[in-house]
């Protein structure tokens, strides 16, 4: 290599870090880590905040309102990041959102657990096996893993019947409160003998149950699988008997998928199938215990000719570690008595969406049932995944049930980024005059193809966006949310909702956030469900540029319209101000099939464009919605290097008709 | 130490007169009185010799009263009645002359030194047939076996896949049909020219009378040159297959007891398709098995060698194999004394000691036999404690005792996991700790802790579905991602049997065919993968459809089948691999439980009963089939218990032999009279040397205090344990992990910067004994016996440690000169 190819390297290396940086200060606020994860309910806690982009830090918001926190004081001015919790002696135990406002608007939520164990951090934790840190039965630890080393603990069990006749649970809390800890926990005799172990997975925490312990000291031994450290590594570990079990509400990890698990399902305890097929009368709804390994599951029930019924298999979208199949068979059977099957129906992964970031594609089958005669039918359920590292009983509910056609939505704050690899926890920062963009998805069910009209609810005093279409060949669109010129500061927890054409079907957006970046070995981003979508507006700040989008309509259409062959021109119109005179380039974004659009760049002396939208023979009439992401530079205070940015349009829909 | 006795024992028994041994085994010198009798080893009455080409090789044995059966081929007279019908070699070779019944008879003079008993003749009747009569020589059946024999397409030859300098063979004549038309199509007609037999390539190379890489592969005057030459000269037919082609064949005698330094001719016999029956000795290929027991002559000759113990010559011919097996006994036929046997593995260890007359080694003391057992089975030395405790224990079954200890402690399941985990390919693909590299060790190590039986740890493996992180064992179809390598490791890891050559063509030394082969593949072949939530581990699982393979050469789809099984029954919506795996782990599969018997033997005796471990097959049979047979039945039937069958291998008799050879016993390398010393695995070993210089080895990415045994991987950056073998895990064959003793590692143990450290370090055991002065330096020298070899220093080498203590005033250099020539003992790098 030559040195010349190296200095060119290391130019590269060195503007990317820049641009980084820069990007960075630009940005929403990062919470990384709580330094305090949990309390106990009814008590009064300390803790700090870790990320990017904290500044000037001084409240909390929960998603609960028993949960209140007020910024340490400090000699001159408040202890930005430091705050003082009180959570209300009527807050359930569970899991809650907790967030941190500050000059750069509202992070991202970190997980917050509430029960009734005793909480402590200690100020150190031992990686000495033989010098282990005391901790004890009904109690929770809070520490972050050690860079390559094992943290242990012990515990005694005295020797009272309660004591050594309990269940005891020993617990690792740190996918589920948003860490990058795939935790192992191992119980060992104190000269490090092996007595029980789990571990973890992506979005799986590990736990270990075990009865009848002789009285003694036990040894814990905790760490990140892959020994990986740092702010983000955060866990907490939980010794517990049954009944501080029935009070803890953590739950599993909230994953994605399980958006579009119905309301009104709950896994029960169930039990193992036999192994001969088992009669059901529709409609039927239950939980079961997969069978063991390869073996299967069936199930036989009769329709009538022309029933419909929705065959969905509920497991890994609550938290299972399955991968169902399912096929149904008709069952003929001869005058000798034997019984012949045909294949009717298959079922495998459903809900295939995934936009690279949200993924909400689930492992269990879901199909629409049509009898094609009035028969017994056979529905056989596999599980593919016939491990048991995670789960030794793996449940499901089998929900087979009258069709009911309808659609689940999902939604996030986009990552302003052209890159989705790029895509990491953030907040919102909603400048006056800036647009934050909010990617809504779609899963239909029961043979439902509609078209979905979108909009945003309960939003703050100078804030909009207008409503947008996931049209019936979609399956997601965005929302711009807009902060005028003169927008208060302030936050608001926001609804997203969807309608069908006729109201008929109104579903509130499921919200979701990035718990996780890629990094750290793993390499996918990782989402969860959160409590609610927060956007928060900065009277401080005002954009550089803003960017709106617009369309000529013609009467007597409410909005433009082209057939296919024919173009749409959006004329996009550009608004500077101090910082913001670079020229920009405008990428469409999420065209709608069978229309193209290529990017343009606005001159630095320019306040408007076109983009221009083909319609090709392909597209399908319908009504679209589009937005765009413009890429430019900015100069913003107090960086002194102008920054590469990535700014949200507003959207703006349009009709394709047919000729 | 170890070492010198051995190569002294050896250059005596070299220095034996081996005709002296022959004698007094057999006591011929003395036995005037007896009369013997000649006996044919084919029955000539079952051969036919038919047209001038054909060939018969005699096998004469001499019987005589006492049981003992001698090969007297190349001493004997033949006669032929009429004469002029045949004509007979020396070496027992008939060759026809005319058409015509004759009556052979074998006689040997009385007047031999080594045969001065009166001696029966044997005689028989043979039918020369077709002289002046034969039909064209077939090309497969006739021309190809001489390719073979000549070593022609052998795959270092012109049967490698882009053949030798322009011409190109099948190898070892699998694919006759292309072989022809390579041999006539190509080269215009230089290869074979009819109009001038002599003058074609194929003629003149073979004898070098045209340059040749290959050399001189043939003789002018041979029946092969002038059989050749008669085919070309015949227009070089292609012939049919009608009833040619081969079914089976047989060797002569199948196998037999032999005196060290003695001679035993075999023949092969063909049965074709046809029902003709045929002779063809000296178109077979012949190989032993152990050439430092026996080698065998291209003609079929096995010269035996001094040591005593058994040995296989595999004879191969148009894609059959079979096997002879000889017993080589001790010339030494005194009463041998042997403990009572503890389990099974003494019942035919001892049996097979008492046939050959191999006497046993004396037991270890028990400090070997801790030191044995800690490092075999949990991978370490003992510990100072162990030792003390395992000393003071008086009971009779404290060495049973100490195996249960240690199949119980963490650090069986991490050696064992460790040894699992190379051959199963568990290895990052990338730079930095794999979570899925990791999980599946992790279970690996679970399994063996847990005792998990060997039919379900496969089963799992076999027929794992869905994501690593619920099922580890899914990783292992990411590591091998190919379906042919998948079926090979399976095969090799699970069967012991390397059936890779059957992929491309008929296995060489064996049964497999290439439809064998692709209906063990057609299981994998659903096979697939998805993305999970970390798109580099994909989770696999099984796509709906039949399973089938295409044959390669016909392209038929072929059904899942087991090796020497019937097609598997499945349904479009199951998974195979289930009846894979049910067909595998069948107790009826006596592949399955043999071939992990096997292995584990080896990790604990030093050789396997069958060497490969991993290459089981018929043409290389077990050095005790009866041992083999008996320990996997009682595998089976303690549901495939891996701990058990450790204990039943660890705590016999067998095991506890010293590893000092006696005069009678040292040549022994397969009847296992004595313990084989083995070098410590490079893992164990730098793990040894970090316990007894008291310092660590840091492997970048795991916690401190982690052992070389336990890592999970061998991917981590470490010098030592490369330069003494570690292995790459790239396949699944033991193979890959090296044993050997070389001039790199003494340099590195002697003289390595590594080493330098460890034994100088603050908190070294050097620093720490040189600063210890609450304790004499016995006691302390007698410690680092201790903690190195497991056992008390000897007077004169605790004089000689003293001395050399006080002659350095400089004490902690001193230990340190100590523990580094105790590491440098070849006591302490074997496991003795």
């Amino acid at each position: 290599m030559s040195h010349a190819h190296v200095f060119s390297r290391t130019g590269s290396i060195v503007a990317l870090i820049f641009a980084t940086v820069a990007h960075a200060q630009f940005n929403e606020p990062e919470l990384r880590s709580l330094s305090n994860t949990g309390a106990q309910v009814g008590s009064s806690i300390e803790l700090s905040v870790a990320g990017d982009r904290l500044d000037e830090a001084d409240q909390m918001h929960f998603s609960h309102p028993g949960l209140q926190a007020t910024v340490k004081p400090g000699e001159s001015s408040p202890t930005y990041g430091h705050f003082a919790v009180q959570v209300d002696g009527s807050v359930p135990p569970g899991r809650y959102d907790a967030r941190v406002i500050g000059r750069h608007g509202v992070s991202n939520p970190r997980s917050f657990l509430v029960s009734h164990l005793a909480n402590s951090v200690p100020t150190s934790i031992s990686q000495d096996l033989k010098a282990p840190t005391a901790t004890s039965i009904n109690s929770i630890i809070h520490a972050k893993s050690s860079p390559s080393a094992v943290d242990y603990y012990s515990f005694h069990v005295d020797e009272s019947p309660a004591s050594t006749n309990q269940k005891l649970h020993i617990e690792i809390f740190a996918q589920r409160l948003d860490s990058r800890m795939i935790g192992q926990v191992r119980l060992l005799l104190p000269g490090g003998k092996l007595i029980e172990a789990s571990r973890g997975a992506d979005e799986v925490d590990p736990a270990i149950t075990i009865e009848n312990l002789m009285a003694g000291d036990y040894i814990i031994a905790v760490n990140d699988f892959l020994f990986r450290s740092g702010d983000d590594y955060h866990y907490q570990l939980a010794v517990y008997d049954s009944d501080a079990k029935s009070k803890l509400n953590l739950g599993r990890y909230r994953g994605p998928e399980s958006f579009s698990v119905p309301h009104d399902v709950v896994l029960s305890d169930g039990e193992r199938i036999a192994s001969t097929a088992q009669k059901i009368d529709l409609p039927y709804e239950g939980t079961w215990v997969f069978a063991a390994g390869h073996e299967e599951n069936i199930f036989e029930f009769d329709a009538s000719q022309g029933d419909q019924f929705s065959i969905e298999v509920l497991s890994q979208r609550m938290g299972e570690p399955t991968d169902a199949r399912f096929y149904v068979q008709r069952i003929e059977t001869n005058d000798a008595g034997v019984e012949t099957l045909h294949d009717v129906l298959r079922a495998d992964d459903s809900f295939g969406v995934n936009d690279g970031v949200l993924n909400v594609t689930t492992k269990d089958p879901v199909a629409l049932f049509v009898a094609p005669v009035a028969a017994r039918y056979r529905l056989t359920i596999q599980d593919l995944d016939v491990g048991d590292s995670l789960a030794t009983r793996q449940r499901y509910v089998l929900r087979i049930a009258k069709t009911a056609p309808s659609f689940d939505l999902a939604c996030y704050s986009m990552y302003p980024h052209n890159d989705i690899n790029q895509s990491r926890p953030h907040g919102s920062k909603l400048a006056r005059g800036g647009v934050e963009t909010i990617q809504v998805i779609a899963v239909r069910r029961d043979g439902w193809t509609g078209p979905i009209r979108v909009s945003a609810e309960g939003l703050p005093t100078g804030v909009t966006c207008a409503s947008t279409v996931i049209a019936a060949n979609q399956d997601r669109a965005q929302l711009a949310i807009v902060a005028a010129d003169d927008a208060p500061s302030g936050i608001a927890s926001i609804r997203v909702v969807g309608r069908s054409s006729d109201d008929a079907i109104i579903r509130q957006a499921t919200p979701m956030t990035i718990a996780v970046a890629k990094g750290g070995n793993r390499e996918f981003t990782r989402m969860r469900i959160a409590d609610e979508l927060v956007i928060g507006v900065s009277e401080k700040d005002l954009s550089p540029v803003s960017l709106r989008l617009g369309t000529q309509v013609s009467e007597p259409a409410t909005m433009a319209q082209a057939k296919k062959g024919e173009t749409v021109n959006v004329t996009v119109t550009v608004v500077r101000r101090e910082g913001g005179s670079d020229p920009i380039t405008l990428r469409p974004k999420d065209l709608p099939p069978g229309v193209t659009a290529p990017e343009i760049t606005i001159a630095g002396d320019k306040s408007d464009g076109t983009l221009v939208l083909t319609v090709t023979p392909n597209a399908v009439p319908g009504t679209y919605s589009l937005w765009s992401q413009g890429e430019t530079k900015i100069k913003t205070t107090p960086e002194s290097q102008p920054l590469t940015v990535f700014l949200s349009s507003s959207t703006v829909n349009f009709q394709i008709i047919e000729p | 130490m170890l070492t010198q006795a051995v190569t002294a024992n050896v250059a005596k028994l070299v220095m034996r007169s081996a005709h002296l041994f022959f004698c007094v085994l057999y006591g011929l010198a003395t036995n005037a009185q007896a009369v013997d009798s000649l006996q044919f080893d084919v029955d000539p009455s079952a051969v036919q010799l038919i047209g001038s080409d054909a060939r018969l090789q005699l096998v004469v044995s001499r019987h005589s009263d006492s049981g003992t059966v001698r090969d007297v081929t190349h001493s004997a007279d033949f006669r032929c009645e009429p004469a002029g019908v045949v004509e007979i070699s020396e070496t027992g070779q008939v060759v026809p002359i005319t058409n015509r019944t004759v009556t052979l008879t074998a006689n040997q003079p009385s007047s031999s030194d080594e045969s001065p008993a009166e001696c029966e003749p044997a005689s028989m009747q043979l039918t020369v047939s077709g002289i002046g009569s034969e039909p064209p020589l077939s090309f497969p059946h006739r021309i190809v076996p001489i390719f073979t024999k000549l070593g022609c397409n052998g795959g270092g030859c012109h049967g490698k896949a882009a053949g030798q300098n322009g011409f190109k063979l099948s190898l070892l004549g699998f694919e006759p049909r292309e072989d022809y038309e390579h041999l006539i199509g190509e080269s215009r007609t230089r290869r074979v020219s009819p109009a001038v037999p002599d003058h074609s390539l194929l003629l003149t190379k073979a004898i070098n009378a045209s340059p040749h890489g290959g050399g001189q592969r043939l003789e002018l005057d041979s029946d092969e040159y002038r059989q050749i030459r008669r085919w070309i000269s015949q227009g070089m037919p292609y012939g049919d297959d009608n009833g040619h082609r081969v079914v089976s064949i047989a060797v002569f005698p199948g196998s037999r007891r032999l005196a060290p330094n003695s001679t035993q001719q075999l023949a092969v016999i063909a049965t074709r398709e046809n029902g003709t029956i045929e002779d063809v000795t000296t178109a077979a290929v012949f190989e032993s098995n152990d050439t430092a027991m026996a080698d065998v002559s291209s003609r079929g000759l096995v010269e035996v060698h001094e040591a005593v113990g058994d040995v296989s010559i595999m004879a191969r011919y148009q894609g059959h194999v079979t096997v002879f097996v000889a017993d080589v006994p001790h010339a030494n036929a005194r009463q041998l004394d042997f403990p009572e046997p503890a389990n099974v593995v003494d019942t035919y260890v001892f049996s097979k000691l008492r046939s050959l007359g191999i006497p046993p080694s004396t037991p270890c003391d028990d400090s070997t036999f801790l030191r044995r057992t800690s490092l075999d089975i949990a991978g370490r030395l003992p510990t100072l404690e162990e030792i003390d405790a395992f000393e003071a224990d008086s009971s009779p079954e404290k060495r049973a005792s100490l195996v249960n200890r240690l199949l119980d402690t963490n650090d069986y399941a991490d050696y064992f996991a460790g040894r699992w985990n190379t051959i199963l390919r568990n290895r990052r693909s990338r730079g930095t700790l794999q979570f899925s590299t990791l999980a599946f060790y992790d279970w690996i190590r679970e399994s063996f802790a847990n005792n998990r039986p060997y039919d379900d740890f496969v089963q799992r493996i076999l027929g794992a579905s869905g994501t690593v992180a619920s099922n580890p064992p899914v990783a292992w179809y990411q590591q091998v991602p190919d379906t042919n390598q998948r079926v090979e490791d399976a095969a090799q890891l699970f069967l012991g049997q390397r059936i890779q050559c059957a992929r491309c063509h008929h296995h060489p030394y064996e049964k497999w065919s290439q439809a064998d082969y692709a209906k063990l593949a057609a299981f994998f072949t659903t096979v697939t993968n998805k993305p999970d939530r970390d798109p580099i581990e994909q989770a696999i699982f099984t796509r709906v459809g039949g399973a089938s393979s295409p044959h390669p050469k016909t392209g038929e789809a072929l059904n899942p089948s087991g090796l020497d099984s019937d097609k598997a029954v499945i349904g479009a919506d199951q998974d195979p691999r289930v009846a894979l795996s049910d067909w595998v782990t069948d107790p009826s599969n006596h592949m399955f439980a043999r071939t992990v018997v096997n292995r584990y033997w080896k990790h604990f005796l030093g050789r396997g009963l069958v060497e490969p471990e991993d290459d089981m097959r018929v043409t290389n049979p077990p050095s005790n089939p009866s041992l083999l047979d008996a320990l996997s039945d009682e595998f089976v039937k303690s549901g495939y218990d891996l701990k058990q069958l450790i204990r039943w291998i660890t705590t016999s008799n067998t095991y506890s032999f010293s590893g000092d050879g006696s005069y009678d016993n040292l040549l022994d390398r397969r009847s296992y009279s004595r313990f084989y010393p083995k070098r410590l695995a490079a893992e164990v070993l730098l793990d040894a040397v970090d316990d007894v210089t008291h310092s660590q080895t840091v492997f970048t990415g795991m916690p401190n205090g982690t052992r070389a045994v336990s890592l999970p991987d061998t991917s981590f950056d470490s010098y030592f344990l490369q330069v003494f073998g570690r292995p790459e895990s790239a396949t699944a064959c033991e193979c890959e992990r090296s044993q050997d003793a070389n001039l790199a590692q003494s340099l590195h143990l002697l003289n390595s910067e590594q080493m330098q450290t460890k034994l100088t370090e603050d908190t070294g055991r050097a620093a720490m004994l040189a600063a210890d002065e609450s304790r004499s330096d016995s006691e302390k020298v007698s410690e680092l016996y201790r903690l190195s070899l497991s056992r008390s220093p000897s007077e004169i080498e605790l004089k000689t440690m003293l001395t050399y203590l006080a002659s350095k005033t400089n004490r902690r250099e001193a230990y340190e000169d100590l523990i580094w020539s105790l590491l440098n003992s070849k006591e302490f790098l074997f496991n003795h």
